[in-house]
């Protein structure tokens, strides 16, 4: 049977709950390929990818007039985390399936513990006009109409950290929005909404960058890739538009079990 | 917010993303109309004859290697508009970024 209609329905549906639980399509795009249809954990990963690239660069554009995306700011993380991802993906493809199965697991753990938690409340926002500082910006805050200004702290302990978040981006095929997000607010004191648009512009290069590696030893076939990166877009986006108020505790509870399930399955798969 | 550099990198993705989900809609499309064809990675080589003779796995893999080189048009328009600003600084980095991607696109199976 052609799989291009099941990839579809399973990119969809992972693109929309993404989009309603507020995280990147990677986390349930490789369990679903792997676990429902049968997929090799390397080519699921390299599929993530590129679904991660098309719905980064989408996220982006529609940001991006708007002032959200602190640029330079993407740029300074983005040199560590691009290096991070190319070792990544240099290490995801030299690497055995059971031992990706392993550390995905590890990787749905991390997301259960970070979803399952109440969020905490946003890191405090300067409104006074800041001087100096490079990586200064602002942008106009739609929910109350007011100019946000920030100054973006502790770019150091940052740039380590972003090492790891290409890293993990590109050995699993998450975007590592999970990582950078709170990174940007909690420890950088960067809006939340600025931080989740630099956030997607970041993870786009970053993705571009092992997706290269991927497609190369030939684990981003276009016959899978391609209707799933199409698929979790479509979804991504009825998603994002149909549920934009909804994120109702119960289906985020119900979402961390099902990870966690799923974890569990990739244990028991990679143990034979 | 720098509108120029912004503006830019907006041009510059869109550059990438608009062709890359146009050919991989219309490679999806074809593969529904012709799931017969054979598929797997293509080379570059045949991947343009591939277009000429409607195969689906062609316009995929057209669709996709769009899709990845978009967040470099991207960094390259942001390029533009540093150097324009004469921003030093956001210069460097976005070369750095550049040039790792330029690296990965270059590492072949051993």
């Amino acid at each position: 049977m052609d799989i291009t209609i099941p990839l579809l329905g399973l990119a969809i549906i992972a693109g929309a709950f993404g989009a309603i639980l507020g995280v990147g399509g990677g986390i349930i795009i490789v369990p679903g390929l792997t676990l429902i249809l049968g997929v090799p954990i390397h080519v699921a990963i390299g599929s993530s990818i590129t679904a991660v690239i098309a719905t980064s660069s989408a996220a982006t554009l529609s940001y991006i007039l708007r002032g959200y995306v602190n640029l330079r700011l993407g740029m300074l993380l983005e040199v560590p985390t691009v290096i991070g991802a190319v070792f990544g993906g240099l290490l995801a493809v030299a690497l055995r399936g059971e031992v990706l199965q392993f550390l995905f697991a590890g990787i749905l753990i991390y997301a259960s513990i970070v979803m399952a938690r109440p969020a905490a409340p946003g890191a405090a926002v300067e409104l006074e006009p800041e001087t100096g500082g490079w990586l200064t910006a602002t942008f106009r805050e739609p929910t109350t109409g007011g100019e946000v200004y920030y100054n973006p702290r502790r770019a150091g302990i940052s740039i380590i950290t972003s090492v790891a978040a290409g890293a993990a981006s590109g050995l699993l095929g998450v975007g590592g929005g999970i990582v950078k997000v709170p990174l940007m607010s909690a420890v950088m004191a960067v809006p939340v909404r600025a931080a989740m648009a630099t956030s997607s512009f970041m993870i786009g290069l970053t993705g571009a960058a092992s997706a290269f590696i991927y497609y190369s030893h030939g684990y981003a076939p276009p016959e899978i890739a391609g209707p799933t990166a199409i698929g979790v877009l479509i979804g991504a986006r009825a998603g994002s538009k149909i549920f934009r108020r909804l994120r109702p505790r119960a289906l985020m509870l119900l979402f961390v079990g099902l990870l966690l399930f799923s974890a569990v399955r990739m244990i028991l798969e990679a143990l034979g | 917010m720098n509108v120029r550099l912004h503006r830019y990198v907006r041009n510059g993705l869109l550059a990438g993303v608009a062709p890359a989900f146009a050919f991989l809609a219309a490679g999806i499309l074809l593969r529904l109309l012709r799931s017969e064809t054979p598929l797997g990675h293509m080379p570059l080589r045949e991947v343009f004859a591939g277009l000429l003779s409607a195969d689906p796995c062609a316009f995929l893999s057209i669709g996709m290697l769009f899709l990845y080189f978009a967040p470099g048009l991207g960094a390259i328009a942001a390029l533009v508009a540093f150097i324009l600003d004469r921003d030093k600084q956001g210069i460097l980095l976005t070369l750095a970024v550049l040039a790792i991607i330029a690296i990965s696109i270059n590492i072949r199976p051993q």
